[in-house]
């Protein structure tokens, strides 16, 4: 399965969730219904027995009187089924199911700190000096480099003493990674790296947006046996005594009864959303192992940690009362072991395990804390020789997919980021100042200009920090200048909203300053706002509106026309033919002379956002389709300079498929 | 049968009507939770850059020794205050929404800045200090973590905001205050002091 094939996957997973949550709601409707037709029509039908009569005279204690009066005639043979009593059952249950599916979603709709803060959660600022919490934060950022998605905020959970950890988020840009403090504590490097894969897999494979939908349903169904809870209490406390009141004591009893009901019927729902959680959920547990063994190459990293969940007596067990409408999202099962695996939200620990390492004898080993001596901060390994792709084909094969020579090649990376630059891009005035840096013209006069006109925008730490830094700016390899930024994001994150509404102005005005925007600047600017908007704007929640070319080929043509004249050079014999082959690629029906769009029309920045922001709400298939148009196109002259790649890589990346980055040997020294 | 039928749209109205008050509870609840852990998160940023400096502190004091030889009460008062103002920022991290935590901080990193700041006018008089490469480097490493210090207040500084107008709103403050979410201080630092130290001179 590729990328996209994930992605449809996740799609169809959606739908089955939709489908599995309608058939839990019409089950708990009918649950409902039975309960109310138990307390109300059974004592209708059976007159005789004393019994309901009791329970008659409790709910209502008023029929005595009623009956007197010559109401007793209404009360016999009464059918089962009352549509009236049924249609307000249903419209209740699914008012509250509802209700209460909503207001997680909009607890929710912030995106992954959401979670992570409702899961207590503590951030990690990049810079933060602890080693362990630093080596978690190197691993984390290396897989983000090597698999192209930006570095995901780190949460610690520093009150969990067992193993465990989460992905949560509704897209890759604004995805946040959980991790236990017995994470942290008791797994080692390689095993570290294991669980971060598992998690980006679930980033990659769109796991976690579904995993955030799963969470709203699943609250909303289990509302009813919390509110049946909260309806048993106050009966509970109400007045009961007969002597006292006779009204009062009957609303007692009444609500006592209908809160017990509730609360068995609340336990249906529990049932039920189980059930649903267990069956989207667990398959994808497996292959988010079998992705984390494919990433890192290394079986023994994640089998490693399962291991070690099994030795700690502790377990991935959470202590957090919140921590089962989230057991979804972790690593291991959070919750006790249930006796009855089909309710399992995770697989059994030994059969993860065996599936992993075939040869597991089926003994845990003990566990003791992991001292991390500094020599394995930074491993020493000579980073492989990545792979160039060939032909657009396998450009669009390697998106999302992720090789062990990948994550190799960004430890390199890393590495080859001289110190004081990494240093700087992990702090929020360093990183402005990097962003400010890597935007400065090389000339003379204008740069003078353009510091000019910064130090009137900005704060002066930022502004005496970007004179610091500039001449180790200019001195990095053109090819590491985007991975900086890359990394500088998790600095620009530290800033309070007024600081980026500063940020973004001065951005602006340096890559304006000179009337013209080039590759790099654009697609810098590219990474900025996907990269950081959704951290301080509400997150967007991408969804799929299109599933033909039709809608959206306009815009389609007008990008592939910006990437031909983008790679070209203004001449206008070469990108007309790479805008040919490009076009030729898309399955858009016979039609092939499609016109291209003027240079002065692929420079209007707004409208090239606006048909990103449009083509992103195509179906998976769709993406692929115009991705290796893209790459076609790019390619046409049979080789990709290192712009154009990372201009491809912008592109799939507003277009949320996370592109590695591919072979340029010249990058790691 | 009516009146059970009646009992029953009633009991709905009264669940639908609980169900919403628990639902604004629940709601506002957690978005006051959200705005605190931010302005918790961002007071890691001060954290980091506070701890940075009162590591610069002890090798300037290192430094300069040798050079003030009459100046010990200088350098101890320097030393002392960095030793409560590493205390309070402790407490300040573990909890910046704790009383008094920030307030605390502010009142320690008063007067070690008024500390720091007549020990670099001291330096003043002695050209070979000053002159000295270490105390060069220092000096502006020091500066640039002041600035770095200012800016993550500021970011602090935001986040407290956001939180103590939200928090202050009606009728969110009812919430508030039943739960216990006690305003948080902002993290001000007298500016005279800071800016005026080092142009006084005790010699």
């Amino acid at each position: 399965m590729d990328f996209f094939e994930h992605q449809e996957a996740a799609r169809r997973a959606t739908r089955k969730l939709v489908f599995l949550f309608a058939l839990a709601v019409v089950g708990v409707v009918l649950a409902v219904y039975a309960a109310f037709a138990i307390v109300l029509i059974a004592p209708t039908r059976y007159q005789g027995d004393g019994a309901t009569y009791a329970l008659e005279l409790m709910t209502n204690p008023d029929s005595e009187r009623q009956r007197a009066l010559g109401a007793v005639d209404f009360l016999f043979d009464r059918p089962w089924w009352d549509p009236s009593l049924f249609l307000s059952v249903a419209v209740g249950t699914a008012l509250v199911i509802g209700l209460g599916g909503a207001s997680k979603a909009a607890q929710i709709s912030s995106g992954g700190r959401a979670v992570a803060s409702l899961l207590g959660g503590r951030l990690l600022a990049p810079n933060s000096g602890g080693l362990e919490e630093r080596r978690l934060l190197n691993v984390v950022e290396e897989m983000a480099l090597a698999s192209g998605v930006p570095v995901p905020a780190v949460y610690l959970l520093a009150e969990e003493p067992g193993i465990n950890a989460f992905a949560a988020g509704f897209s890759p840009a604004d995805a946040v990674i959980g991790v236990t403090r017995g994470c942290v504590r008791f797994l080692s490097r390689d095993e570290l790296q294991g669980v971060v894969a598992h998690e980006f897999s679930h980033i990659l494979n769109g796991d976690m947006r579904l995993n955030m939908r799963l969470m709203a349903a699943v609250f909303g169904i289990t509302m009813i046996s919390s509110i049946g809870g909260a309806v048993l209490r106050l009966g509970f406390y109400a007045p009961r005594r007969r002597d006292s009141n006779n009204r009062e004591g009957g609303v007692g009893a009444a609500l006592l009864i209908l809160g017990a009901l509730l609360y068995i019927v609340g336990c249906i729902g529990v049932l039920f959303g189980s059930l649903i959680r267990a069956a989207i959920s667990r398959q994808r547990e497996f292959l988010a192992d079998a992705a984390s063994v494919q990433f890192t190459r290394n079986p023994g990293g994640i089998a490693g940690a399962l291991k070690k969940i099994g030795g700690l007596a502790q377990g991935s067990r959470l202590m957090a009362a919140r921590a089962a409408e989230a057991s979804h999202f972790y690593f291991g099962n959070g919750l006790r072991e249930s006796w009855f695996n089909a309710f399992a939200t995770h697989p059994p620990l030994g059969e993860r395990i065996l599936r992993i390492d075939p040869d597991f004898d089926g003994v845990f080993p003990e566990v003791t804390p992991e001292d991390v001596p500094e020599s394995r901060l930074a491993p020493a390994r000579t980073p492989p020789r990545l792979p160039t792709p060939l032909n657009a084909s396998d450009f669009v094969a390697g998106i999302g997919v992720l090789t062990n020579a990948q994550i190799y090649y960004a430890e390199a990376m890393r590495r080859s980021i001289p110190k004081p630059l990494l240093e700087a891009a992990h702090e929020p005035v360093g990183a402005c100042a990097l962003v400010f840096g890597l935007l400065l013209a090389e000339d003379g006069a204008a740069c003078a200009r353009q510091l000019q006109d910064l130090r009137a925008r900005v704060d002066v730490a930022q502004f005496a920090e970007t004179e610091r830094l500039l001449p180790d700016v200019r001195a990095i390899d053109v090819g590491l200048r985007l991975p900086l930024a890359d990394v500088a994001v998790q600095g620009l994150r530290q800033l309070s909203p007024d600081q980026f509404d500063v940020l973004m102005p001065a951005v602006d005005a340096l890559v304006w300053g000179d009337q013209r925007l080039d590759l790099f600047e654009f697609t810098l600017l590219r990474l900025l706002r996907r990269h950081l908007e959704p951290h301080f704007r509400p997150a967007e929640r991408p969804a799929v509106r299109y599933e033909t070319w039709e809608p959206v080929l306009p815009e389609a043509l007008l990008l592939l026309s910006a990437l031909a004249w983008a790679g070209a050079g203004g001449d206008s014999g070469r990108s007309t033919a790479a805008f040919r082959v490009g076009v030729s690629q898309l399955e858009a029906g016979e039609r092939r002379d499609w016109p291209m769009a003027a240079q002065e029309e692929c420079c209007d920045l707004a409208r090239i956002d606006a048909a990103l922001g449009r083509l992103c709400e195509g179906s998976p298939w769709l993406k692929k389709n115009f991705l290796l148009a893209a790459a076609t196109a790019v390619m046409e002259d049979r080789e990709m300079s290192l712009e154009e790649g990372e201009l491809l890589r912008a592109i799939a990346d507003s277009l949320g498929c996370p592109v590695p980055p591919f072979a340029r040997d010249e990058m790691v020294r | 049968m009516a009146l059970g039928f009646s009992v029953l749209v009633v009991l709905g109205i009264i669940v639908l009507f609980l169900l919403g008050i628990a639902g604004w509870v629940v709601g506002t609840y957690n978005g006051l939770v959200t705005l605190r852990n931010r302005f918790k998160n961002a007071f890691s940023q001060i954290d980091v850059q506070l701890k940075r400096r009162y590591d610069l502190i002890p090798n300037l004091v290192e430094t300069a020794k040798g050079y003030l030889k009459h100046e010990r009460e200088t350098l101890e008062a320097v030393v002392k205050a960095r030793g409560e103002a590493l205390a309070a920022s402790q407490r300040a991290a573990s909890n910046p929404a704790a009383t008094g935590a920030v307030k605390d901080l502010v009142g320690a990193e008063a007067t070690l800045g008024g500390a720091l700041g007549r020990l670099l006018a001291v330096v003043e008089q002695y050209p070979d200090l000053k002159a000295n490469q270490n105390m060069m480097q220092l000096t502006e490493e020091l500066t640039s973590t002041e600035n770095k210090i200012a800016f993550a207040r500021q970011a602090y500084n935001d986040a407290v905001m956001l939180y103590n107008t939200d928090r202050e709103k009606f009728p969110a403050n009812i919430i508030a205050g039943m739960f216990g979410f006690t305003a948080a201080e902002l993290f001000e630092v007298s500016g005279e002091a800071e800016r005026q130290a080092p142009k006084v001179s005790f010699s």
